[in-house]
């Protein structure tokens, strides 16, 4: 509480503005993956802030005020969350815990799932249910990758695993947790609702889900909601596997080399039916998880 | 009241600077959503896919109409479609543009002398584009977008005025078919029997001829 | 020091009900509201002042003279102090719910209930403890029951379990006074610390049947099915009580009896499992399945109030798997979290009286979108389940995030997945119960409904704020906390105003407000800077281009609330998740059996040739002898 100050205060504001933008060009840059995957050229790479500001400069229509507190909230709850991702080594806020983490990412979708239910049609509600159950999928393996590494380190900093890593390839936490890094890609998959673990949102089947009634600036949070959303996790993946990093570029350049993969997925996987994606997750992703966990009890590594 | 509304002349309103601003982001951002009515359709998958990849320009498919800023009537109406044509419409947000597909919207196509099909879209709703054509291929299809874009950045397209501004015109069209009770078994009536003249209708738009295309 | 504020603490509240049943019924209301303010203010006043106690001798025992009556304790007063605050403000809420139309008579007995938890924190002694137990047991029997014939049989279903807990509390108590002669708690739990050395075997007896008493109350695996019955069918006003408080009794006396014992016995008594002895180690086992499982129940759950009850049984989970521990990190968090819970879910169930005060409504998929019409109901439940999610800057989450730094103290990690799965599958149950009740489409038949009175919505403000609070500065429910732990002689946990320390790390709740609230300004100046908005109806809606009237769509039809998870319905359905109850149900099914053939052995037609069976047998064998 006492190192609350406006110079603390600025850079969050500047972190706030940073996250927004970076997960934006990740937006903009993966369509353009997809596009090239298909072999077309793709919208040009800043395309996604095209999209945000045209959608904020539309007008837009609410149904209640429920609707836009939870849009707000789930905005601000997803933003308060980037700033506890150490961003190239530094925690703007001096404390980057991972269980504050996982549950601040809660409030984000508490919001979203608040809002788009008071919009009041049974297509958002739908997507948000297939969201939480989904949810209920991928939390866990991470949750048990990230206890493993806790058990080796007896720390839940998340600064703390990232510079454990440095020095060297070698070091890094995918080669150490070998299993670990594959359920939390599979689960990372789902987190992100990209294909096979895209039910949430089905355009062709409940009509975009949770988005289904967003027009105009609700809509923008709503893509905003992605872009921070993509910040966090890529952000998370980097500092608990890929070593971290000490510059701005190369945490982008890995931040993208770990979407990159997603949207490589995304592109080329069907949908599955929404108990299976849940099933699959705790038998591939939990297992190899539980494996990993059990070897770091056994104190094997 | 103009009787004659879908005729008059597009640029009704200056833009300021900030709105040419926001236009750029339009024109490089724009979100359709199609009313498959018809067979038009069938050509907007290649328009999309690899081989003319409409996504170039910033253009994709939405699912709702309260995601999208344009809506694409994509064959012949009748007046059962037209409900739902209409409600979807209205429930977009402005700015939003209609584009009529195929000869369908325009005149009827080859449905013109049928009971339950609208003749003429612009009676009902105010279209913004139309392509021509029984069915309009990609490149007519991705040329008329070029049109369109250049129009809204021009401030051209902006029939949701139009529709607002003249919304009992259009809603006395709409209810005439839309709350008809008795049985007709002839095409509805040709809306061009009291066409106006060009002169009248530019003394009551008080709109110079020089801008006019 | 021997005052008579502690008697009129715990009898006093007894004898004012036994009074207020000759008043009539409105009067009744107010004057627990007024007992209530009186108590909040005496129990304020006797803060911290250790020497206090009160004591009868019982000369008429024959064996050596016996003390039974009360006595302050840092422990005791806690939970007294946050029971009384939690009460007044549910005592706000009965005040204006017990209108004309929704009136109960359970006040005085209320009142009488009041007095007998008092009594439980503050005692003295086991035959106190004992006294007041069985009155709280059947008193709350009494207002369960209520006069409802469904109601009354959730009572005795509850009054069934708590017997046998009381029967093994009973038998607890005989067993460490035939060893030490005497009722006093303190010396008991020396004594059982020195004979799980050497009597080890004596020592667990008494911890497994103290444990079952304790759990049967907790409503801890296997008798984790009461509170869905007994919660969902008491007084709507008075299930916050019951989820809130009376749920603490058995975490009150685990707290009171088994921790203190594992801490403080020799160290290799018994067996540990990475540091945790093994009985504790098991027991935290037990929580953690509870957790899961009440998790579970309350995911499939579509009566509002089930749904609670069942979450309540998970967070009693999440505290049993925190004092199962044994540590002082582990002991703070379950303290911490027992008075959180009491808020949030009393927050959470005034709410859904509120709710169900104005639409007699209690399956969650009938109700719908009243979020628009209550706002203050609406936000007292919000800010319910955002605590009880345990998600920041909420007061859920501070205790949460203790729970599992206690957890990983003791490197715990396979019952932390399992508490974790449990804390995001209170985030789906919640969140259904927040989208059926509150969110959605509005029924037009509640369109008319309006906001509570202000006695309830001043008790919901209220906890509002209770919830607000311990989130962003943990220190104001910490610092009393480690009084508590300083008096056990426990290590105390290193807490300021917002800064707490665990065991892995440290967090802040005021940065963590600060972060939230920051965040939110920048995104709210967003959605200003934005076009402008326009409301619309809630049938305004995306219908595929369909207008509602045309197909006669009413609100109610396009609610989505009923089957709200059925992908994991189906995937759970090969779990015998009733199978508890089921055995339960044939125990009963072959006590009734054996009844009757006790019976038909009597009364029935072939008692004769019973008898003249028994007879040749006797004769038999004395012959053979």
């Amino acid at each position: 509480m006492s190192n609350i100050n406006g110079l603390l205060t600025l850079k969050l504001i500047g972190f706030s503005f940073l996250s927004m933008s970076v997960g934006l060009l990740f937006m903009g840059l993966g369509r353009k993956v997809t596009a090239r995957i298909q072999r077309r050229l793709g919208p040009p790479f800043y395309q996604a802030f095209l999209d945000v500001f045209k959608a904020f400069s539309k007008s837009s229509i609410t149904h209640n005020y429920v609707m836009d507190l939870g849009m707000i909230m789930a905005l601000g709850g997803l933003i308060a969350t980037a700033f506890f991702i150490p961003f190239a080594g530094y925690a703007v806020l001096g404390s980057s815990s991972i269980v504050i983490i996982l549950y601040l990412m809660s409030i984000g979708y508490l919001g979203m799932a608040m809002g788009v239910s008071a919009s009041g049609n049974p297509n958002a509600t739908i997507g948000i249910s297939r969201a939480l159950a989904l949810m209920l999928g991928y939390e866990i393996p991470i949750v048990m990758i990230v206890l493993a590494m806790m058990l080796t380190y007896g720390s839940s900093d998340l600064l703390t695993f990232a510079t454990a890593q440095q020095g060297g390839f070698a070091n890094w936490h995918i080669f150490k947790y070998p299993l670990g890094f594959l359920a939390i890609e599979i689960s990372f998959q789902a987190m992100l609702g990209e294909a096979p673990y895209d039910h949430m949102i089905a355009p062709a089947e409940i009509a975009s889900g949770p988005m289904v009634e967003l027009s105009g600036k609700y809509l923008g949070i709503g893509f905003l909601l992605h872009a921070v959303q993509l910040y966090v996790e890529t952000g998370l993946i980097v500092n608990l596997f890929l070593g971290g990093a000490s510059t701005w570029y190369v945490f982008l350049l890995k931040q993208f080399a770990v979407y990159f993969t997603s949207m490589c997925i995304n592109a080329v996987m069907a949908r599955y039916r929404i108990e299976q994606g849940i099933a699959h997750l705790w038998k591939y992703a939990g297992t190899l998880a539980l494996l990993q966990l059990f070897i770091t009890r056994l104190g094997v590594f | 009241m103009n009787k004659n509304v879908y005729m008059t002349n597009l640029r009704d309103e200056r833009q300021n600077a900030w709105e040419g601003i926001l236009n750029y982001f339009r024109k490089r951002s724009m979100w359709m959503l199609y009313y498959c009515t018809g067979c038009g359709a069938v050509e907007l998958p290649p328009t999309m896919t690899t081989r003319f990849d409409m996504e170039r320009f910033g253009m994709g498919p939405m699912a709702t109409p309260r995601q999208a800023d344009l809506l694409l009537i994509t064959g012949y109406l009748s007046v059962k479609t037209l409900k739902r044509v209409i409600r979807s419409y209205e429930q977009m947000q402005d700015p939003k543009y209609l584009v009529g597909f195929g000869s369908c919207p325009i005149n009827g196509g080859i449905y013109w002398d049928t009971y339950p099909v609208i003749n003429h879209l612009e009676m009902f709703l105010p279209v913004d584009m139309s392509i021509a054509g029984c069915m309009p291929r990609p490149q007519a299809i991705l040329d008329s977008f070029e049109k369109l874009r250049d129009e809204i950045q021009e401030g051209k397209a902006v029939g949701y005025k139009r529709y607002e501004k003249h919304y009992d015109w259009y809603k006395a069209n709409q209810d005439k078919v839309l709350n008809r009770e008795e049985a007709i078994l002839q095409p509805w009536e040709d809306p061009f029997a009291d066409k106006p003249t060009l002169e009248a209708l530019q003394a009551e738009d008080k709109i110079e001829k020089g801008k006019d295309k | 020091m021997m005052d008579f504020i502690l008697p009129a603490i715990v009898i006093g509240p007894v004898l004012i009900g036994l009074l207020s049943f000759l008043f009539p019924r409105k009067m009744q209301w107010l004057i627990f509201f007024l007992t209530n303010i009186v108590l909040l203010g005496a129990v304020f006043y006797i803060r911290d002042r250790q020497n206090l106690f009160f004591l009868f001798e019982l000369s008429y025992f024959p064996v050596n003279k016996l003390t039974m009556g009360m006595a302050y304790s840092q422990l005791g007063w806690f939970f007294l102090a946050i029971s009384t605050v939690a009460t007044l403000l549910f005592s706000a809420f009965s005040l204006g719910f017990n209108d004309k139309k929704h009136a109960t008579a359970i006040a005085p007995l209320w009142l009488i209930l009041v007095g007998a938890s008092n009594g439980i924190f503050m005692a003295h002694d086991w035959l106190w403890f004992f006294i007041v137990w069985e009155s709280m047991s059947w008193t709350s029997l009494l207002i369960i029951g209520h006069g409802r014939n469904k109601s009354f049989k959730a009572g005795i279903f509850y009054y069934l379990l708590s017997l046998a807990g009381t029967f093994a509390l009973l038998m607890s108590i005989w067993l460490i006074f035939r060893r030490t002669g005497n009722f006093e708690i303190g010396s008991g739990i020396l004594y059982l610390a020195r004979a799980s050395e050497g009597a080890p075997l004596y020592a667990l007896v008494v911890l497994a049947l103290f444990t079952l008493a304790f759990f049967t109350k907790s409503a801890l695996f296997p008798f984790h099915m009461w509170p869905s019955l007994a919660h969902a069918e008491a007084p709507d006003d008075f299930s916050a009580y019951l989820s809130g408080i009376m749920i603490k009794y058995g975490i009150f006396g685990l707290l009171l009896v088994v921790i203190p014992v594992f801490a403080a016995s020799p160290l290799h008594a018994f067996k540990a499992v990475s540091g945790v002895p093994l009985p504790l180690y098991f027991t935290g086992w037990i929580s953690a399945v509870t957790a899961a499982w009440g998790t579970i129940m309350a995911i499939f759950s579509s009566d509002m109030k089930k749904l609670m009850a069942w979450s309540t049984v998970a967070n009693v989970g999440y505290i049993g798997a925190a004092l199962s521990t044994g540590t002082s990190l582990g002991y703070a968090a379950a303290l911490f979290h027992t008075a959180n819970h009491m808020f949030f879910k009393g927050a959470i169930f005034a709410s859904l009286a509120a709710v169900k005060y104005r639409t007699g409504e209690r399956e969650m998929h009938k109700l719908g979108g009243l979020a628009y019409v209550m706002p203050i109901t609406f936000f007292t439940f919000l800010l319910g389940i955002i605590a009880a999610a345990g998600i920041p800057p909420l007061s859920g989450f501070a205790s949460k995030w203790m729970i599992f730094q206690a957890l990983f103290e003791r490197k715990l990690v396979f019952q932390s997945t399992m508490i974790f799965f449990a804390s995001t599958g209170a985030f789906l149950y919640l969140f259904r119960a927040l989208h059926t009740v509150f969110l959605g489409q509005l029924p037009r038949r509640f369109a008319k409904v309006k906001e509570v009175g202000p006695f309830m919505s001043l008790s919901m403000t209220g906890l509002m704020l209770l919830m607000l609070i311990p989130g962003t500065a943990p220190g104001t429910v910490l610092k009393p906390v480690n009084s508590v732990l300083g008096s056990l002689g426990f290590e105390q946990v290193k807490t300021g105003w917002f800064f707490v320390q665990g065991s892995t790390t440290a967090i802040d709740g005021g940065i963590i407000t600060f972060a939230f609230v920051l965040a939110v300004a920048v995104v709210f100046l967003l959605f200003v800077l934005g076009g402008k908005k326009k409301k619309v109806e809630m049938l305004d809606n995306y219908t595929s281009g369909e207008t509602p009237e045309d197909w006669n769509l009413t609100e109610e039809r396009y609610h989505y609330g009923n089957k709200f998870y059925q992908p994991i319905e189906v995937l759970f359905k090969w779990v015998p998740l009733g199978a508890v109850e089921e055995k339960y149900r044939q125990f009963g099914k072959s006590l009734v059996r054996l009844g009757n053939l006790i019976h038909d052995f009597f009364q029935g037609q072939r008692v004769w040739g019973w008898q003249l069976v028994a007879g040749i047998a006797l004769l038999i064998g004395l012959g053979v002898m």
